[in-house]
């Protein structure tokens, strides 16, 4: 599997307060990477250490394979970025801010980008101070695709979006996605989102990375055993929370379980809260 | 980065256009203040030292606050171009916006003053370099107080507090310190000693503010901008305040400086009238008893304060100095409003004329308005104080007579025509020193009396000299050249020049005047080594003399040259190495001038 980002055992502090933990996720090339977290898990620092906005404590990090300690011009101009909430200049237009952004990466297509405008509705004569959340979101992604980049990196930037807005902007992602082919590592704490977009999710609780693989590979490792009365404890089994447990897709199908226990099938949010879940009973 | 520099004009250019605008108002209202200073050029260092410092704080607060007040550092962040090119083409961008104004002012100063003051290449480098580098300092530290952000009125409320304490309180007063040195009274005057120190210091402080807000930008990854960027809590403001207090409080504890104590003679006699006129000496001055002195002084100046139409003349006190040789003679003021005129008083060979003509010179330095400082007016001011006592001495007049003579023959050996001459006071005052200096003024108001006659003369001189007449709206703005008055007062400066040529000319003496010539001889390496001939016959009590000069080192004070030889030709007691800049003068005594006498004086830049 050929990576183009990788991260490895990485830390990160701010202060006292331990950001990230021993962080490991790899993001294969040409697939939409769904980055899922609660919030503050550690997710928006992750992407600020890809783009280079701070230097992780310790660990490796891995990018078109070469590692960076500081992330160089010549690779950001090969990255794509979407903001939470994008700060652009309030008196600028939107095509006076692809001028602007334009200048800074080689790959800059002009044409792409005006055809972006067209197809994502953004109004070209308003000032960004002017546009609303959504159309503010749709032009950083309009920005981002239209520098061609191998590697686009999304911080949650639907937030704030109503649904609609919000499935509008997942439906142009995954097809601008297919059409250039661009590697997408897209974070977010709503599950149903990265289900609808992402091939692979890795999902970060407390600074670590506690599952990576395809969606399908999750659900198929983690499930639920209705009807348990004590404890399922076999090698190999992991217990996630209460009755769900995590183990090789194999495993499940060779599993003999207690009389009465029977295996059900999770749906992502499921898994995902049962992480979480997790997490909280052990803090507390 | 073509691309920030476009987005930065965008974004700010009506902001410059009006604060060029505000500038160019400003920058009108001095040149109408510094019309009658003692050079219009003085405008300028208003310009700089009001507009100049209110630009260079107002700019890169707006360009730092416009970027991270409204969190656009953020999107930038995210581009591929570094923190430090972001800074950099931010920092450089509001430079080019404040020399965008500087620069063509600068020229239109220049262009202004050019018939008023001589331009000399290295002497407006100089003025350039110090504007420069006090627009740098401020410009730089205030882009580093701009970079503290949420902080920075805090920054500018303790620097203010800082300077106004200490303005009162410290033993050097901030004028003296060197940012404000650099760019104080002196700035603008053509004749004023550089202070490389303090312009050397400036800069580095400039160069280590621009290090602070590069320091400011990309610590911690642009992380502690982002935290100084934030609002500062209600709470936080209240223990700003409070903080205030306690240092403003602390700082009332220092004690105040003290003002020197007023000037007092020891022992002196009086004179009984206005001015009133006080000699430190109590045996004889120049063969007069100091009594008789005083009152003649008092009642000289009286007669001249009227005839000139002057207001008030201050005190003078003749303050003995037994160190000076008989002929230097200086002035100076003192507190309060007193004019010491310092000279070895019990000298027997003091010349009581020479004293009288500068403690006039020093009474119309003093009431007459600043203009009559400047270069194309001073030797109206000189050659009326001589003429004056010309005019009251028996004799004297016959002896300036001598002295003008040999003092043209000089500057035409030298090849400067009288035209120039009058023009170029610093120049010829260089090459003739006081007394042939003097005396060539002399001849030039002397002409100026003997053709226009005496009315039209005095009309003249009260107009040169006297208090200005509001009766031109044009006097407000500009005062005339000097040539300008003369023309209107019936005779051109070439008329004047031609004039001279024919009463110096009279007892024309056909042979050329000994001569100074120095040449520069290569020794081993890059030093050198001065050689000095007196050309013609070596005139008697010859001197010679040299002085190593500093980068733009104006006006030379002969008691800061050293001795070279008495022969009518030698090398200088001294080697120098390339690109020093060598005076050196030649001096002669001959009982018939009645004075000691410069015959050149030289400037050589060694190869």
């Amino acid at each position: 599997m050929n990576c183009l980002l990788r991260l490895e055992r990485i830390t990160h502090r701010f202060g006292k307060v331990l950001a990230l933990n021993d962080l490991d996720l790899a993001v294969p090339e040409g697939e939409i990477y769904g980055f899922l977290g609660r919030n503050g898990a550690g997710k928006t620092t992750t992407l600020r250490l890809l783009m280079g906005l701070s230097p992780p404590d310790a660990g490796r990090i891995e990018l078109f394979g070469e590692q960076v300690k500081s992330v160089p011009v010549r690779l950001k101009q090969k990255i794509g970025f979407v903001p939470q909430e994008p700060h652009f200049y309030p008196w600028m237009t939107a095509p006076q801010l692809g001028r602007f952004v334009g200048d800074f990466y080689p790959t800059w297509d002009a044409a792409e980008f005006e055809r972006l405008l067209r197809r994502l509705d953004i109004p070209t004569d308003r000032k960004a101070s002017a546009m609303s959340g959504g159309t503010r979101t749709k032009l950083s992604l309009a920005l981002a695709f239209a520098s061609r980049p191998p590697l686009l990196l999304l911080d949650e930037p639907t937030t704030g979006l109503d649904p609609v807005a919000r499935r509008e902007f997942n439906d142009q992602l995954i097809e601008l996605q297919r059409e250039q082919g661009t590697t997408v590592m897209f974070s977010s704490h709503l599950v149903g989102e990265v289900e609808q977009v992402a091939q692979r999710v890795g999902i970060i609780q407390a600074g670590s990375t506690r599952f990576e693989g395809t969606v399908r590979s999750l659900r198929a490792q983690v499930r639920r055993i209705a009807g348990l009365v004590q404890p399922f404890e076999q090698p190999g089994w992991q217990q996630v929370r209460g009755d769900v447990y995590r183990a090789d897709a194999a495993a499940w199908e060779g599993a003999s379980l207690p009389p009465g226990a029977a295996v059900q099938d999770l749906s992502l949010e499921d898994i995902f809260l049962a992480f979480a879940r997790t997490d909280e009973l052990r803090a507390a | 980065m073509m691309a920030l520099i476009r987005k930065e004009w965008r974004e700010h250019w009506r902001f410059i256009l009006v604060l060029h605008l505000i500038g160019s108002v400003i920058f009108g209202l001095a040149w109408v203040t510094a019309h009658n200073a003692i050079s219009q050029f003085q405008a300028w260092r208003m310009q700089v030292v009001t507009f100049g410092t209110l630009a260079a704080i107002i700019l890169p607060n707006r360009l730092v606050m416009r970027e991270y007040g409204l969190g656009t550092q953020l999107f930038l962040e995210v581009l591929p171009i570094g923190r430090g090119a972001v800074l950099l083409t931010k920092w450089l961008f509001g430079w080019c916006a404040l020399m965008l104004f500087f620069v063509p002012a600068f020229g239109i100063a220049l262009y202004a003053v050019r018939d008023q003051v001589f331009l000399r290449a290295d002497l407006v480098g100089l003025v350039a370099l110090r504007s420069i580098v006090y627009l740098l300092f401020v410009y730089a530290g205030a882009f580093a107080v701009a970079l503290t952000l949420r902080f920075r009125f805090v920054v500018w409320g303790l620097l203010f507090l800082l300077v106004v304490t200490l303005g009162e309180r410290a033993q050097r007063p901030p004028s003296e310190w060197p940012p404000f040195l650099v760019a104080g009274e002196a700035m603008a005057l053509f004749g004023a000693l550089p202070p490389w120190p303090e312009i050397g210091i400036t800069a580095a402080l400039a160069l280590g503010l621009m290090a602070i807000s590069l320091a400011l930008a990309v610590s911690a990854r642009g992380a502690l901008a982002v935290v100084l960027a934030r609002r500062m809590s209600s709470r936080a403001r209240t223990l700003m305040a409070f903080a205030f207090g306690i240092v403003g409080g602390l700082s009332t504890l220092i004690e105040r400086r003290a003002p020197p104590p007023p000037f007092q003679l020891e022992q002196a006699v009086a004179s009984q009238g206005d001015p009133v006129v006080k000699v430190g000496w109590m045996s004889e001055v120049g063969g007069m008893q100091p009594a008789r002195l005083a009152g003649q002084i008092s009642s000289d100046l009286a007669a001249m304060r009227t005839w000139l139409g002057l207001r008030e003349l201050a005190p003078v006190s003749l303050v003995p100095d037994a160190w000076r040789e008989a002929h230097e003679i200086s002035f100076g003021k003192a507190r309060p409003n007193q004019l010491l005129v310092r000279a070895a008083l019990g000298a027997p060979e003091l010349a009581l004329p020479q004293l009288r003509e500068m403690v006039r010179i020093a009474e119309l330095l003093d009431q007459s308005p600043a203009y009559t400082w400047r270069e194309d007016r001073i030797w109206l001011l000189r050659g009326f104080s001589a003429w004056w006592e010309a005019d009251r001495t028996e004799g004297y007049a016959a002896l300036l007579q001598r002295r003008a003579e040999l003092a043209a023959r000089l500057l035409r050996a030298y090849g400067l025509d009288d035209e120039a001459a009058l023009r170029r006071a610093d120049t010829t005052d260089e090459l003739l020193g006081e007394c042939l200096g003097s005396a060539y003024a002399w001849r030039a108001v002397q002409t100026l009396h003997d053709r226009l006659g005496p009315e039209r003369y005095r009309t003249l001189m009260r107009a040169a000299l006297g208090q200005p007449s509001f009766d031109d709206g044009r006097s407000l703005v500009r005062v005339a050249a000097t040539a300008d008055l003369l023309a209107q007062g019936g005779l051109s400066l070439p008329q004047l020049a031609q004039a001279m040529r024919q009463d110096l000319g009279k007892n024309a003496v056909t042979a050329p005047p000994s001569t100074l010539q120095v040449q520069a001889a290569r020794l081993a390496g890059t030093s050198a080594e001065l050689r000095y001939r007196i050309s013609g016959a070596a005139p008697s009590g010859l001197t010679v003399r040299y002085k190593a000069l500093r980068p733009a080192e104006p006006s030379v004070d002969p008691s800061t040259t050293y001795w070279a030889g008495t022969g009518a030709s030698g090398v200088l007691p001294a080697t120098f190495a390339a690109g020093t800049r060598v005076f050196v003068m030649a001096e002669a005594f001959d009982p018939a001038l009645g004075c000691r006498y410069r015959l050149g004086a030289v400037r050589k830049e060694l190869p």
